[in-house]
């Protein structure tokens, strides 16, 4: 049984550093990943080093791909985390031609995932984009619920508003919501002990996420596990 | 996947996602779509209502003892639920509630959200939110406030009946009709209590006079929420918010200038919370306007942006 956690938001807010920097704080060292869309279908082994160097960054993430990063046991019985990378939700309307299928890919991945994530960007002061994602976030809400799936929101980039103080009252205005930041790996924990609150109905029950010392693989006990019985 | 009995087509399938390569539905349609999609099988559904309700209960700023309220009735109805597989008792709560609280602290806002919070969670049948003033409720003549408030609880039933300003009902002495319209309320109250909750509100002072003329009514209402007046932060907080919904910012100067003009009034009798800042927005929003009509080709930052030029102190 394998689980897997849809990560969403709108362009720049984060998912792909989240998703690598949180595989890494779950033990990963290396990620294989499939992606499709942005034109192109692929698959692939990377190191959570090679992962941020190539996707992470001006330009890299631009691809619009879906990818499904996946974290390993390699162990039989076989099992793994699924972290899903969807493409950027856009505001434009009518959706350019190429962004129609990602958008198609992405709403596919979600209909997949057990949990889903939305970052909003906690830095971002554009009105237009943060009312997007607040209506977003709604029928994201109203969707997981009549799913039963599980639905979190998390503020990233809060390394951001330290630099800018007395500015969140601005920023995260009516954002009540857990902060954290996919660059610092601020919140990392706190997020990490609601996933493992958190019971989907798709997903087996009977699995655990085992700490892996925020990061650091050289745990003794689970080595090799993200989970286990 | 398809349950019987149920509308043919399920709003999420292959025509759904032809409609998206096709161009015809944006992100959010699209997402409000899915929303709408019927449970995969196996799955434990839950009302789709009850999510966005507490997503906006959420996105309210301030209001603790609402949203420990609101926790406290779905930790109830959940753990109800868990008793009643174990053939255990679980009486169904009497919600009505009295909401007392300066002008602009949230009372009514809160109210439509309760309707659609407690349908989510099965208390109540339809959730709709039925409000009434004195005006509704009180007649011209003898058995005429009978007849106007038992038409009010019958569009009511299934609901939220919200009697805003009820302390007007206790105004005008022992021979006021309004009397009437009290007792006619309380019997229904008793009669139909899981049917639908009476929500009674009003300024805090003229509610604790209402109350304290008519005594056996304060009881009535297990919930009493007073709605405190909202901090200067709350209300810059909640100014950013509402000039967001409208796709609007403020720059720093204006923040700076919105809260030494809160801080000004905030002391005075009409002061009105949430309200004035509505208020304020509103000019300032007129006054961004004009300011830009003025000028040549204004770039999306200046159309979004209110500066501190744009904002009034103006008296309600």
């Amino acid at each position: 049984m394998n689980l897997s956690l849809a990560v969403i938001g709108v362009s720049g807010v984060g998912k792909t550093l989240f998703c690598i920097n949180f595989a890494e704080y779950l033990g990963a060292c290396s990620l294989s990943y499939t992606e499709a869309g942005g034109g192109r279908r692929g698959r692939g082994l990377l190191s959570t080093a090679g992962a941020r160097r190539l996707m992470v960054g001006r330009g890299r993430c631009a691809s619009g791909a879906v990818r499904t990063f996946t974290v390993h046991r390699l162990i039989k019985p076989y099992r793994r985390l699924a972290l899903i990378d969807t493409a950027a939700l856009q505001q434009a309307e009518p959706l350019p031609r190429r962004e129609r299928s990602r958008l198609r890919l992405t709403l596919q991945a979600l209909e997949r995932a057990d949990f889903i994530l939305m970052l909003l960007d906690l830095s971002c002061s554009d009105p237009a984009v943060r009312e997007f994602s607040d209506r977003a976030g709604r029928y994201l809400a109203d969707y997981c619920r009549r799913q039963g799936k599980i639905f979190f929101v998390a503020g990233n980039k809060a390394d951001l508003l330290i630099k800018t103080p007395g500015k969140e009252r601005f920023f995260a205005a009516g954002m009540d919501l857990p902060a954290i930041s996919a660059l610092t790996r601020a919140g990392f924990a706190l997020l990490k002990e609601a996933l493992l609150g958190a019971s989907p109905a798709a997903a087996s029950s009977s699995y655990k996420m085992v700490d892996q010392g925020h990061g650091d693989n050289s745990g003794e006990e689970g080595e090799e596990d993200i989970f286990r019985l | 996947m398809f349950l019987t009995g149920e509308p043919s087509r399920d709003p999420v399938g292959p025509h759904f996602y032809r409609k998206i390569e096709k161009g015809e539905v944006g992100t959010l349609e699209a997402l409000h779509r899915l929303s709408k999609a019927r449970p995969e099988a196996g799955a434990e559904p839950g009302s789709a209502a009850t999510a966005s309700a507490f997503w906006e209960l959420n996105r309210l700023v301030g209001l603790a003892e609402v949203k420990k309220i609101v926790e406290e009735i779905k930790a109830y109805i959940e753990i109800g639920r868990r008793r009643e597989a174990y053939n255990l008792k679980c009486e169904q709560l009497v919600l009505h509630m009295i909401f007392s609280g300066n002008p602009g602290t949230g009372k009514t806002t809160v109210a439509r959200l309760l309707g659609k919070l407690f349908l989510g969670m099965g208390v109540l049948t339809k959730g709709h939110l039925v409000e009434v003033e004195r005006a509704d409720l009180v007649g011209e003549y003898i058995g005429h406030t009978a007849l106007k408030t038992r038409e009010q609880l019958r569009k009511a039933m299934g609901g939220l009946l919200f009697v805003d300003e009820a302390y007007s009902l206790g105004r005008g002495g022992v021979k006021d009709f309004g009397k009437e319209a009290i007792d006619v309320l309380v019997k229904a109250m008793e009669d139909c209590r899981h049917n639908f909750v009476l929500i009674l509100a009003g300024y805090r002072r003229e509610m604790s006079s209402f109350l304290s003329l008519n005594p056996g009514l304060s009881s009535r209402f297990p919930i009493q929420i007073a709605y405190p007046d909202y901090s200067i932060a709350e209300l810059l907080e909640i100014a950013a918010m509402m000039a967001q919904q409208r796709h609007y910012l403020f720059s720093e100067a204006a923040l700076e200038k919105l809260q030494s003009c809160l801080e000004r009034r905030q002391g005075e009798l009409d002061f009105s919370n949430a309200r004035l800042v509505r208020n304020l927005l509103e000019t300032a929003i007129r006054r961004q306007a004009l300011r830009l009509s003025r000028q040549e080709r204004p770039g999306r930052e200046e159309l979004i942006t209110i500066e501190a030029a744009d904002l009034v102190v103006v008296r309600e």
